[in-house]
């Protein structure tokens, strides 16, 4: 039986980690929009439609309880566009109608918008917001999602 | 609180006026560089200390520039930060966030056009009129982290031109219409009362989604329209018979609990149940009677992103009652009786069902209703003699909707047209109830705080010619 050369070994090897780079890379570019909750929310982990029933409010509490304080960043952003395109699936006007109704309807009113999610999310309890990750600090509040790549 | 707020907008306010200054000063600065620009091509020697002194001049400004630009970034960290400390107290339950007031109110034009010798020429008004239908203001309140408050009251030019009664010279009576017109003594000025009427009035309670409390006059949570309420929000003009008529209390008085269960990833079950005074002569000031009003809703919702499906029912039962009280009694003692002049027991059912898919909007409404006597009065003089018997209402319509796909040219502006079919029996022992009316229609919405709604409805009865009628109408709705 003829052997496999070393050589081919390390070509796959160099193929993998290359690979594996290119994948992390990809995983933690600095634009990434990332989805961060406050230190005391258990939750590890939401899906896209939880993100949309947090921040259109369908969804009023965590699983342990606690009050959820979806925050947005400020309105004619970039950042604040690309959110509410790609998880809420509106645009700005649908969003202002939307929670134009709410508030005639149940009196429910529109998240708060600040510049600093980062600050906003870390200092109120059962926040949650988003960031590009470049923004983020380890330690500070947790990453729940990170918002697929259009 | 309040120095929070007033700080916040002091802090605004030296913000825009920072941008002011800024503005001005790059205006200066432009225009001294395009002066300086037309100077170098026709310098004259002599004008060389004057260019070195527009320099001079030109360096001050842009440090006092770069100065104001730097204060400026300061201004917006504070204000930042101070937005933050208001949302942080706010979350801690340190501070309410105050009353906030917001309302809508809309005007109509309206036309109708009976038949010639139908009942309806002479109920309908022969004129076409504008007229102020809804002008309601909230006033919504958020106490603590759970624990909020909405008013929501509705301004109206009524009890003007209210017709207590027809003339009717066989039975001797006369036409009686209301004119709340005043005299102001003082300055002999004279204007017309008008009213107000409390939509809803409560507290909320929202401590967890499967677990929610409202205590206070709150809206009957049953069907689409009367949950979605408000004409900014309602595609159509007018909103359906079953409203109108009240055959289900539009609100009631008392408590309800309701929730939100997850089955499913962008599905929601809801319940509500109520528990209130029901229906009465009275109802909204005191019960004149011990058996509390209950109802049941569930609701079952896929909300997806194309696609979103709701459908519901709400079960109600509940009792009215009407009494008179009289003197008994004057000597030895005084006395009063109580005396049940009417009673009767509501079984109510409301079905709807909502699908809304790429730009097009199907929903249905019914309600049946029994009423069951175990106290008739006697019969209402337009259906008859006698007593009333029991009877059974049953209410519905479909909608179908479209709103056009104009997004290229309309940016967010957005042109939905409809058509729905209603049909109303209030008393299925009465034929002249039963009424057919399709509806067609057209919903413009230049911004989101108003719509532009057109109309043209076609009632009629369906057992005769008596009620023959197109109405037109034409509507401004407005959120503010």
């Amino acid at each position: 039986m003829r052997r496999t050369p070393l050589h081919f070994y390390l070509c796959l090897t160099l193929f993998g980690a290359l690979l594996l780079h290119t994948d992390r890379a990809r995983a933690e570019d600095p634009e990434d929009i990332v989805v961060i909750v406050h230190k005391s929310v258990a939750k590890k982990e939401v899906t896209i439609a939880e993100l949309q029933d947090y921040f259109l409010k369908n969804r009023l509490s965590w699983p342990d309880g606690q009050k959820v304080v979806p925050i947005n960043v400020k309105e004619d952003t970039p950042l604040r566009d690309a959110f509410r395109r790609r998880v809420l699936g509106m645009t700005a006007t649908q969003e202002n109608r939307y929670w134009l109704d709410r508030k005639i309807q149940s009196g429910h009113k529109k998240p708060p918008e600040l510049g600093n999610t980062v600050k906003a999310v870390y200092r109120i309890k059962g926040a949650i917001g988003y960031t590009y990750r470049k923004n983020y600090k380890e330690g500070v509040v947790t990453i729940v999602f990170v918002l697929p790549k259009e | 609180m309040m120095s929070l707020t007033h700080r916040l907008s002091h802090t605004r306010r030296a913000s825009a006026l920072a941008r002011m200054i800024l503005a001005g000063l790059c205006g200066t600065l432009i225009t001294l560089r395009l002066s300086g620009g037309s100077a170098e091509t026709s310098e004259p020697p002599e004008a060389a200390s004057e260019a070195e002194a527009i320099k001079a001049f030109k360096a001050n400004n842009q440090s006092k520039f770069d100065s104001l630009e730097t204060r400026f970034e300061d201004f917006d960290g504070q204000l930042e930060e101070l937005e933050l400390t208001l949302l942080e107290s706010q979350e801690l339950e340190e501070t309410d966030t105050g009353i906030e007031i917001y309302g809508f109110f809309d005007v109509l034009f309206l036309k109708a056009f009976s038949k010639k010798g139908s009942l309806l020429e002479g109920l309908a008004w022969p004129s076409s009129t504008f007229i102020l239908q809804n002008l309601n203001l909230y006033f919504a309140g958020q106490m603590t982290r759970t624990l909020s408050s909405i008013v929501e009251l509705r301004f109206t030019f009524r009890p003007l031109g209210d017709e207590r009664q027809f003339e009717f010279s066989q039975l001797g009576l006369a036409y009686d219409r209301l004119d709340t017109e005043v005299d102001d003594q003082l300055s002999n000025e004279h204007f017309r009362l008008g009213g107000v009427v409390i939509e809803r009035a409560h507290v909320t309670w929202e401590p967890i989604d499967f677990f929610n409390l409202i205590a206070g006059y709150y809206l009957t949570p049953y069907g689409i329209w009367n949950v979605e309420h408000g004409s900014p929000v309602r595609l159509s003009i007018r909103p359906p018979y079953m409203q109108i008529s009240h055959v289900v209390p539009l609100a009631q008085l008392g408590v309800m609990a309701y929730g939100r269960f997850f089955p499913a990833a962008r599905t929601y079950l809801d319940y509500v149940v109520t528990v209130s005074n029901g229906r009465g002569p009275m109802d909204t000031i005191m019960d004149l009677d011990e058996n509390k009003a209950v109802g049941l809703k569930l609701k079952l919702s896929y909300n997806g992103n194309d696609v979103k499906l709701a459908a519901g029912g709400y079960g109600y039962i509940g009792d009215y009652t009407d009494i008179k009280r009289a003197v008994t009694s004057v000597f030895p003692s005084f006395g009063v009786r109580q005396e049940v002049t009417e009673n009767y027991t509501e079984y109510l059912g409301a079905f709807d069902f909502l699908l809304r898919a790429y730009g097009w909007r199907l929903q249905a409404e019914y309600v049946w209703r029994l009423t069951r006597y175990s106290l008739r009065p006697p019969r209402d003089q337009m259906h008859g003699p006698g007593y009333q018997p029991d009877y059974l209402s049953i209410f519905g319509y479909g909608l179908l909707a479209y709103t056009l796909p104009l997004e290229r040219w309309l940016d967010q502006k957005t042109i939905t047209t409809f058509v729905s079919l209603e049909y109303s029996n209030l008393d299925e022992t009465v034929d002249l109830n039963t009424t057919l009316m399709p509806i067609l229609g057209i919903n413009f919405k230049p911004s989101e705080y108003v719509a532009l709604k057109l109309e043209a409805a076609y009632i009629h009865t369906i057992h005769d010619d008596s009620f023959r009628s197109w109405i037109l109408t034409a509507q401004l709705a407005v959120a503010f």
